[in-house]
């Protein structure tokens, strides 16, 4: 009798639990692919498609369909790092085959040249051109991700990628070199130390 | 006055060598006034200052240069009388060596005041008055970096402010410019906490001082004695044991408090705040004697200076000059560095001004700061953990910067980490430690920029992409309305001519036995068809001069038709609202023209039916003859363009396979010429009877008028044909005959066009000699013109291909995504050779035209460019294009030629580079980008000739 009193009390809890978990399934459902969306986060949205996929969601895609995380130049290391924390894979070096990694560029455009066609603005996938028809186009550079597309289609090449230069404000320091000889060159990244060290207190 | 404080320890810590008696001796001196004072705009942290003088402006001791720029930042005034020289990029005092905008002042040695402000009663003064005084007033953080002291006095809503703290710690070694503040000026300190006990209304103020300086606690102690009645809280002096770094914020407020400071809030959160002593002393001279932020006590000090000590220095004085009063030996200086040992960077030159945060310059020898030994590997000894006055743990953090994982960096706290230094210090591994903590700092935040940079460009991306689905989406709505309107206006239309041409000509009605069955599209393509078919019978029997009235009775039916059935369409389009207004607008213009075609058939059929029995006469009636030509003319055209509509709605509709659309495409093109002869007979009819027609007689133009229109109606048919091919090619489901074939018949149509062109304009020139040069010269057109258009062609043509290898491409893609079967991928690659290839003949084929239209530009440049007596030659006149008379137009034309075939020539070059680097052969490609070359030098000398024309 105890028995029968266990078991029905078991299948009790299990319809129970069951319909509850069912309902959160439906109630709760994740739209999209999460882990896409994840990847796609810490791609760097230039949309540039150095990475042979025609944007920044597609490649997240495919890396969540089995593809290499070392295709995006612009991303570098920091990008293929913060992919194989996420991923729980080992991070390779960046595949050379898709471009190497470079300063971030602005692109900005010799006014005097433009000649008014618009083609930079339809190439732009951040709409960061500014411009009309047969008038001067100009680069809002906060807004341009250096991704070269507009450099291409203009007719008259007036498009410059232009490296963007560190100011005070976004200045930091370099990682300091381990190696002996780059010391001696580097030494004033090195911490003043006093003559005469003291111990720990 | 015994002040018993408690007080608490740190962790950590170290006890580096003070290094302080060699500047401590001597009281503060004064530097003789520099010649030239430099002020850079970004002495603070947050946002450079905002000029307020320019170049060459007199200023006076103490005027505002630059204010405040933001919340975050700070002003800059006049540390003497003089006048600004330059205001230019200059490196500035900053670990990272950057230049930034300086003021260069030349001084006067005046000394010349300014007017003053001074707030003697601060007691009784609004503490908002006094923030702005201080904010005004350009003063800063004087002991660390800069922060703008307004800000920081300026607490949030609902902070209470119970302790105030002043940090006369000085805990690095060799400064001392607060330690003589503290011993020569504590008057100076205490009104400043007076003052700030009036804006922050504190319980208690604790004044910090380590056990090494205690003269200064001295004089600050009597000082307080001596100022009962401003301090209406309770001050006290608190000397703390001497250790390195007791002076951080966060440490000297555990030491005064036991309060420890959370991660990620600031000391306000707790009801404190700190402030240096440098910072109070200037707060109380801003207030009480007007005097902004101007000077600072600077130490100089380390070996290679002979006189070391203490000096009330001008902001912006040159560290160069500094040192020269202080006896440098030049050969000794090994290292200059800015700040203590611990925390301050090294300079790389003497040229560089001292700063509101310059608190020292430290002049060394090899012997006092040799240069680093070698970082050994990390052995786990543990001492910079024990070190850290932030109870971090280096060792872990080395790890986690070296090897850039930041992630976990962020996790073991790396931004708790106060850059003291104790651990790099300790480390028996001299590894440099905080110099990685600094850079993965750096990094971090670096990162964090990118990562909302990167969700910006997201954000637009998508919004652009939003936006370019919306319109496409719109356009096919549009498109699809218009496909369904065509279709059923079609089918209706079908029914008609079908029961018109049985009454009228049950001959030729047989290609419309299909047309009822398949569904709308087909019975258009059908319709299209027989009534090409049926129209052809009428165009050829005008010819023949006979009148019959068959024909007319026909057009005249067929028109009725076409104009019912298009006002029905209409109709029934506006009911459904489906339409926007321009289309209505369209439809219903084509309504009208339709109407009056019809009722034009009728009147020439009722003409017709009347005249019978003269025909004869009228046979020989030019007038009638052209009448007749005229209708036989615009039926045709009627024809054509229906037919032309039903492909285009074909097309779009996209249902159709290719041969449908060539089959539909070669009906058109056969309608066209129809038509095109038609037209042409009128003409000739015409031209042949100018005298007879009262039109043609009573004024040339009008002749001119039917060219005219000839011209523009063929170039309307080929624009249209131009378009469909496009966009045949675009939908890439037309095989590269076809399109080979469209072109073809774009390119008939083109001629054709030019043709006309050229009729219209011999017209022009020969009904009009020279009386309308205006005229002649629009209608002439440059031979770059010709060029051009061919040019554009095969561009189009260029680009078109280019787009077709695209979609080549994106087909092979897909079918290796989608895993097709090794054949078909193969069809589809061979498929995009080939279009790869044709792309390139092309492009080629454009580089070269594209030479050519510059050439014949630059050649007409330099003919424009000629001077103006040229103008009255008729073949100059010719040769220029219609803009001559606006030279800047021209101007910019040239411009744009020059620039393009600097473009050009820049491509070729790029190519060559290309194929060199491929050791591919070069010759041909060298020849080009010398001829490319030239081209463009010619259209800058053009361009400049031009230039230099329009400005003298
Ligand atoms: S402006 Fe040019 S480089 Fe910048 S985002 Fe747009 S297309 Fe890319
Ligand atoms: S593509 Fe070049 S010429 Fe055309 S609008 Fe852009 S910048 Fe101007
Ligand atoms: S003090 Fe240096 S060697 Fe010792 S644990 Fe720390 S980093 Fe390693
Ligand atoms: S530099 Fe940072 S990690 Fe090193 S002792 Fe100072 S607070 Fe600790």
């Amino acid at each position: 009798m105890t028995l029968l009193t266990a078991i029905l009390a078991l299948v009790a809890l299990a319809l129970v639990f069951g319909a509850i978990l069912g309902f959160a399934s439906i109630r709760f459902k994740v739209e999209g692919n999460p882990i896409v969306d994840q990847i796609d986060s810490l791609l760097p949205q230039t949309q540039c498609g150095q990475c042979s996929y025609p944007g920044c969601k597609p490649y997240a895609e495919a890396i969540a369909d089995g593809e290499k995380i070392n295709k995006c130049p612009p991303g570098g290391e920091n990008t293929i790092q913060a992919l194989a924390d996420l991923l729980g894979v080992e991070p390779e070096p960046l595949d050379a085959e898709h471009g190497e990694e470079s300063v971030t560029k602005v692109a900005v455009i010799r006014e005097d040249e433009c000649i008014g066609c618009t083609k930079c603005i339809q190439a732009c996938p951040v709409d960061a051109i500014l411009g009309a028809a047969k008038q001067m186009h100009t680069v809002i550079a906060s807004e341009c991700t250096g991704c070269d597309l507009c450099v291409e289609p203009c007719p008259v090449d007036c498009i410059d990628m232009v490296p963007v230069a560190p100011t005070v404000q976004t200045w930091s320091w370099e990682q300091p070199s381990t190696t002996a000889d780059s010391i001696a060159a580097k030494n004033d990244n090195l911490i003043i130390t006093d003559k005469g060290r003291g111990a720990a207190a | 006055m015994s002040q018993a404080i408690k007080l608490w320890d740190i962790h950590g810590g170290i006890h580096p060598e003070e290094n302080k008696s060699q500047s401590n001796q001597l009281p503060i001196s004064t530097l003789p006034l520099p010649k030239k004072l430099y002020l850079p705009l970004q002495q603070h942290i947050g946002s450079p200052s905002e000029l307020t003088v320019k170049i060459g402006d007199k200023v006076l001791k103490g005027q505002r240069l630059a204010e405040a720029n933001g919340f975050i930042s700070a002003s800059l005034h006049a540390p003497t009388s003089g006048t600004i020289v330059s205001i230019e990029e200059r490196q500035i005092p900053h670990a990272s060596g950057l230049t930034a905008e300086t003021i260069e002042i030349e001084t006067d040695g005046l000394e010349q005041w300014c007017e003053r402000e001074v707030i003697t009663d601060y007691l009784h003064t609004d503490p908002i008055a006094l923030l702005a005084h201080i904010r005004n007033h350009g003063i800063t953080g004087m002991g660390g970096a800069g922060f703008p002291t307004a800000v920081k006095l300026t607490p949030k809503d609902d902070d209470h402010i119970d302790t105030l703290i002043i940090n006369g710690a000085e805990c690095e070694p060799y400064i001392t410019s607060d330690q003589l503040l503290m011993r020569e000026r504590a008057d100076q300190v205490i009104d400043g906490i007076s003052v700030l006990g009036q804006i922050l209304k504190p319980k208690r103020c604790i004044i910090g001082v380590e056990d090494n300086k205690l003269d200064a606690v001295k004089a600050l102690r009597d000082s307080i004695d001596a100022h009962p009645k401003t301090l209406p809280f309770e001050v006290k002096v608190a000397a703390i044991p001497t250790k390195y770094p007791s002076g951080g914020e966060k440490q000297l407020i555990q030491i005064l408090t036991g309060k420890e400071v959370p991660h990620g809030s600031i000391p306000a959160d707790l009801g404190i705040v700190c402030q240096n002593v440098g910072t109070v002393a200037a707060i109380s001279k801003a207030v009480l004697e007007g005097e902004p932020l101007i000077s600072r006590i600077t130490t100089v000090t380390g070996d290679a200076v002979s006189q070391k000590g203490n000096f009330e220095t001008l902001i912006g004085t040159p560290i160069e000059d500094l040192l020269a009063h202080c006896g440098v030996d030049e050969s000794k200086l090994f290292r200059l560095i800015m700040g203590g040992p611990m925390m301050g960077f090294t300079l790389h030159s003497t040229d560089l001004p001292v700063i509101k945060t310059t608190n020292c310059i430290l002049a060394a020898t090899e012997q006092e700061f040799p240069n680093p030994a070698q970082a050994q590997d990390c052995i786990r000894c543990g001492m910079c953990a024990e070190a850290c006055p932030a109870e971090l743990l280096p060792q872990q953090l080395y790890w986690f910067s070296r090897s850039k994982e930041f992630d976990k960096a962020k996790h073991f706290n790396l931004f708790d980490c106060i850059e003291c230094g104790a651990c790099s210090f300790v480390c028996p591994s001299h590894i440099p430690l905080v110099q990685h903590f600094r850079f993965a700092k750096g990094g971090i935040r670096q990162e964090e920029q990118a990562h909302i940079k990167s969700e910006h460009a997201k954000m637009r991306f998508e919004a652009r992409q939003d936006r370019l689905a919306k319109e496409e989406a719109e356009k096919e709505a549009r498109r699809k309305a218009r496909a369904d309107a065509a279709a059923k206006a079609k089918a209706e239309k079908e029914a008609k001519a079908k029961l018109a041409e049985s009454q009228e000509s049950p001959t030729t009605n047989t290609p419309t036995a299909d047309a009822s069955e398949g569904d709308d599209k087909k019975a258009a393509i059908a319709a299209a068809i027989a009534r090409s078919k049926s129209k052809k019978p009428a165009s050829n029997e005008t010819t023949p001069s006979s009148v019959d009235i068959k024909p007319f009775k026909v057009a005249s039916s067929q028109a009725r038709a076409a104009h019912l059935q298009a006002q029905r369409a209409l109709n029934a389009a506006k009911e459904t609202g489906e339409l926007s207004k321009e289309q209505i607008a369209e439809q219903e213009a084509n309504v009208s023209s339709l109407k009056k075609a019809y009722e034009d058939a009728k009147a020439k059929l009722d003409q017709a039916k009347n005249g019978n029995t003269v025909a004869p006469a009228q046979e020989q009636a030019p007038s009638v003859d052209i009448k007749a030509l005229k209708v036989a003319s615009s039926q045709t055209r009627a024809a054509y363009l229906k037919a032309q509509r039903a492909f285009d709605t074909a097309k779009e509709a996209g249902e159709l396979s290719a041969e449908q659309l060539t089959e539909q495409a070669s009906e058109v093109s056969k309608l066209q010429t129809d038509y095109e002869n038609a037209k042409a007979k009128l003409d000739a009819a015409k031209n042949g009877s100018p005298t007879q027609t009262a039109e043609a007689a009573s004024s040339p133009t009008v002749d001119i008028k039917a060219l005219k229109v000839a011209s523009s109606q063929a170039r309307a048919a080929y624009l249209k044909s131009q378009r469909a091919y496009d966009a045949s090619k675009e939908d890439g489901s037309t095989s590269e005959d076809e399109l080979s074939a469209q072109l073809k018949k774009v390119e008939a149509l083109q001629s054709t066009y030019e043709k006309a062109k050229a009729a219209l304009d011999d017209a022009k020139s020969g009904k009009t000699p020279a009386s309308n040069p205006v005229a002649k010269e629009k209608a002439s057109p440059s031979p770059s013109e010709t060029f051009e258009n061919k040019y554009k062609q095969v561009k189009v043509e260029t680009s078109q291909a280019r787009a077709a290898a695209k979609q080549a491409q994106k087909a092979v893609d897909e079918a290796n995504e989608q895993g097709k079967d090794e054949t078909q991928i193969k069809e589809l690659e061979t498929a995009l050779a080939e279009s790869v290839q044709t792309y390139e003949k092309l492009n080629s084929k454009k580089l070269v035209l594209q030479e050519k239209v510059k050439a014949r530009k630059a050649v007409e440049a330099s003919a424009v460019s000629q001077p103006k007596e040229s103008k009255p030659a008729p073949e100059t006149v010719a040769e220029q294009p219609p803009a001559e008379d606006d030279p800047t137009k021209k101007l910019k034309e040239l411009k744009v030629a020059a620039s393009q075939s600097k473009a050009a020539w820049r491509k070729l070059e790029r190519e060559l580079g290309k194929a060199q680097e491929a050791g591919e052969d070069t010759a041909e490609l060298e020849q080009k980008v010398s001829a490319a070359k030239t081209t463009y030098e010619q259209a800058n000398e053009a361009k400049t000739t031009a230039m230099a024309a329009l400005n003298s």
